[in-house]
């Protein structure tokens, strides 16, 4: 890492940190009111730099770079996106800070599953030596061990048992109980063998072209999932759609009530 | 609501384990030795198949790759489907992702691919890396690729002095946008390549994510899909059909699908077991009222 470079990450560390003590110190009342003021300038950058055509200038004094594609804005996105992310990183060493004060007060006290907070602190040890040193020769057996042998076969684990509690679940609770339930179950069990060879077995003796080819389990599950499932998927997502634009909306004008938004945390 | 006697318990747990064990015993076996069941290849994976045969030698593939070591079974094989084309097919393409995991897998991938293919590194791909996922860094990258990427990740060079990079500066130079993903991060390419530039967008989910994808199928913003292992092992197919080269696999996929068909077949079953069980003690309790 450069000198340079370094000198910038600790004055972007030292501002943030002198910023977020500021911010501290100020009046809940004038604390909301920066807060409102930069949600909504905020906002507003992103919604004009979007809605504004190629070419448009600042009252003709700020040109864009390129007449043919940008605003006046659109130079700015990428420096605003920079400090976007420099603010998400401030969150990820909060979260950090958080997962380490729990885990580190459960450990010294010797609560109950310290065991884990132990293994806590081990591993994210381990796995973050582990990345920073991996361009090391020494370090890279332990970081292919670590990721490879270790991180990645757990995560794959962890996935997988969703199939066996899958399987259980579809026993004891998939039961035809009313004629919802029965369209439903008619439904899952073309789609679910249509995914698989074995199911394709079934209308393996139809023809793969004319009509009777749509009666095969393959294009009757591609019609389930290209018609049926598409027109309400397609009404879902309207509807999130819409909620979400309002949703919007309400945190841009500083409506939203509620402990990250109107109360006191 | 009638309370659960502790027998009523310890049968369920006995159930339990006996399906857990019936399943791990089959998927094993199924995973241990290949077996030749029929296959008929899909419209989805066709149409992303075709789709890289279409792009232009000045053009770039963008293979995004957002999954991590959870879905390794099925995003890997989808991973490993899509490089063995594009090399096969000499398109030139970036490995790039918005999750710090997906990258080190396709790069794993691309190396090995590239070893055996004879394909050199910088020349006909180039892995750009991770890149937080934010607006911004989308709407930068749409309009200039080596402004915003800058180096590589494996070199880090400049990006603009790697071969593979000649002629490349916007979305307008992307002839394909591939996403292999554990995570919803479709929408971003619709709405800022394929809705402003016209850049086609394959995709390649993980199969619990598959019926969200037909309205942008139908709507045409997507050219094509792997769906789940499912569409991978279409692939392979689509792959040993149209190629007279040996393909080779860390998972393969065609073994992953039919340990997948069984464990399908099985739940078929036991859901008609489940509901046999359910109206036969449903009648007799109605018998003896």
């Amino acid at each position: 890492m450069n000198l340079v470079l370094l000198l910038k990450i600790l004055s972007g560390l030292a501002l943030g940190i002198g910023g977020l003590a500021l911010l501290q110190r100020l009046r809940s009342g004038e604390r909301r009111r920066l807060m409102v003021a930069l949600t909504f300038i905020a906002g507003l950058f992103f919604l004009l730099e979007f809605v504004l055509p190629p070419g448009t200038t600042f009252f003709g004094l700020v040109p864009p770079a390129d007449l043919t594609r940008d605003n006046f804005l659109s130079s700015w996105v990428e420096v605003i996106g920079n400090v976007v992310m420099v603010v998400g990183g401030f969150a990820f060493g909060l979260g950090l800070l958080n997962l380490a004060t729990i885990h580190g007060r459960t450990l010294f006290r010797a609560r109950a599953g310290w065991q884990n907070s132990l293994a806590f602190f081990v591993a994210m040890i381990a796995m973050t030596l582990a990345g920073l040193l991996k361009d090391h020769r020494a370090w890279v057996t332990v970081h292919d061990v670590l990721f490879q042998g270790l991180y990645q076969p757990l995560g794959a684990s962890v996935f997988s048992i969703l199939a066996f509690f899958i399987t259980t679940a579809a026993y004891r609770a998939f039961r035809v109980r009313s004629g919802e339930a029965t369209l439903m179950m008619i439904a899952a069990f073309i789609v679910m063998m249509a995914q698989v060879p074995i199911g394709m077995m079934m209308t393996n003796w139809l023809p793969t072209e004319g009509w009777a080819a749509s009666l095969r389990i393959e294009s009757i599950s591609n019609w389930v999932l290209t018609v049926l499932n598409m027109a309400a998927l397609r009404a879902v997502g309207f509807g999130i759609g819409v909620g979400w634009l309002a949703m919007s909306l309400r945190v841009w004008l500083s409506l939203e009530k509620g402990s990250y938004f109107g109360k006191e945390m | 609501m009638a309370s659960v006697t502790p027998a009523e318990i310890e049968r369920q747990r006995r159930q339990s384990r006996i399906i857990y064990g019936v399943l791990a015993a089959l998927m094993v076996l199924f995973l241990l030795f290949e077996m030749k069941l029929p296959f008929v290849v899909g419209p989805q994976a066709l149409g992303l198949y075709d789709a890289v045969g279409k792009v232009r030698d000045d053009q770039l593939v963008l293979l995004s790759v957002n999954w991590e070591a959870g879905t390794v079974g099925e995003s890997m094989p989808q991973t490993e489907a899509l490089i063995q084309h594009l090399f096969l097919a000499k398109k030139r393409f970036a490995i790039f992702g918005i999750d710090p995991i997906g990258p080190g897998f396709a790069q794993r991938i691309a190396e090995r691919q590239a070893e055996r293919l004879g394909k050199t590194y910088g020349v006909d791909w180039v892995n750009w890396g991770y890149k937080p996922g934010q607006l911004a860094m989308f709407l930068g990258l749409a309009r200039d690729i080596p402004g915003t990427i800058k180096q590589d990740s494996i070199r880090k060079a400049d990006l603009t002095t790697l071969p593979v990079m000649r002629g490349i500066k916007s979305a307008r130079d992307l002839g394909l946008i591939l996403e292999v993903t554990s995570t919803d991060s479709i929408e971003i390419w619709i709405q800022y390549f394929h809705g402003v530039y016209g850049t086609p967008v394959g995709y390649a989910p993980t199969a619990v994510m598959v019926p969200e994808a037909y309205p942008y199928l139908n709507a045409k913003q997507l050219v094509g899909m792997l769906a789940g292992i499912k569409g991978a092992a279409e692939y392979a197919d689509l792959l040993e059909r149209n190629w007279d080269v040996e393909m080779t696999w860390e998972y393969p996929p065609r073994r992953a699908m039919n340990a997948v068909a069984i464990a399908h077949v099985l739940i078929v079953l036991l859901i008609v077991l489940g509901n046999y069980q359910y109206f036969t003690r449903h009648r007799r309790r109605a018998e003896r009222t």
